[in-house]
């Protein structure tokens, strides 16, 4: 019995990272299409000039996995199959929607350049 | 000996980009010892270590790869350098505008893909070959394969664009 719970401990857990990775994906692609959008966002990721945004867009989906992390260790995720997709799906999304003939589509309709 | 001052006579920079494609052929030594080890683990759980620790040295050589890239885009979007270059004219632009925008966000991925791979073994421990979490096992494998896709993918973008403007 006790065994049973440990191993629903170690699932929800690995699908709380699971989860949490997924949705980092889709933390990152929505700040570079808002950084491409907004000059003001731009400038605000620009922690350090010679690099560039791209510097802040990495810090901000490293800390939003730490945070989705943290977050999804207290909500527990039971469901295997959703999390392997959730993360599946969005990992595959996310190196189409960092592509520029897809996501530039986006930034000139939210009224970047 | 000519040949070693002739290397030593590269710029820092070069030298930098050299040292960057090199951790990234190194990452694929590190891929092939992380998938064959996955299949080894699934036959023999005395393996799953040896899986823990490959998983965990590609993490770093990715992250390194990674604070490289970041720190070679420095020569890169300085003013006359490769950016300035390619965008300067209309037939290069694309270069940078899609090639070398795509390589630079697609390389946050394989990082955090491997990172996951390596908690989710760390988690299941000697549960990883149990049937109750083959999902969970799966995303391991899927990870490894899908980070290494991208490490090809960027590689071969970055050796269009720099075949074109090399970092100097």
């Amino acid at each position: 019995m006790e065994e049973k719970n440990d191993q629903e401990i170690q699932v929800s857990q690995a699908n709380g990272y699971l989860i949490a990775a997924g949705l980092t994906f889709i933390v990152f692609w929505v700040f570079n299409i808002l950084k491409e959008s907004y000059p003001s966002i731009k400038s605000s990721l620009e922690f350090y000039k010679p690099i560039g945004p791209l510097l802040g867009v990495f810090a901000v989906s490293l800390v939003a996995f730490f945070v989705f992390s943290a977050l999804f260790q207290l909500i527990k995720v039971k469901n295997q199959g959703f999390a392997f997709w959730f993360f599946a799906i969005s990992a595959i999304v996310f190196a189409l929607m960092v592509f520029p003939p897809v996501f530039e589509p986006i930034v000139h309709a939210l009224g970047g350049e | 000996m000519e040949v070693f001052s002739k290397l030593l006579a590269f710029s820092f920079w070069e030298k930098f980009a050299n040292m960057h494609g090199m951790l990234a052929m190194f990452s694929l030594i590190l891929f092939g010892a992380g998938i064959i080890l996955y299949f080894v683990a699934r036959k023999s759980e005395s393996f799953i270590g040896w899986l823990k620790t490959a998983l965990i040295l590609l993490f770093i050589n990715i992250t390194l790869l990674e604070i490289a890239g970041l720190t070679v885009y420095i020569p890169y979007r300085a003013p006359g350098g490769p950016r300035s270059i390619l965008k300067a004219s209309e037939e290069t632009a694309w270069f940078h505008t899609t090639i070398f925008e795509h390589k630079e966000f697609l390389a946050f991925a394989p990082m955090l893909l491997i990172l996951v791979a390596f908690i989710v073994v760390s988690i299941l421990g000697k549960n990883f070959n149990n049937e109750k979490v083959s999902t969970l096992r799966k995303s391991v494998i899927f990870s490894l394969v899908l980070a290494l896709i991208f490490v090809l993918i960027v590689a071969a973008e970055g050796v269009i664009v720099t075949k074109v403007a090399p970092v100097s």
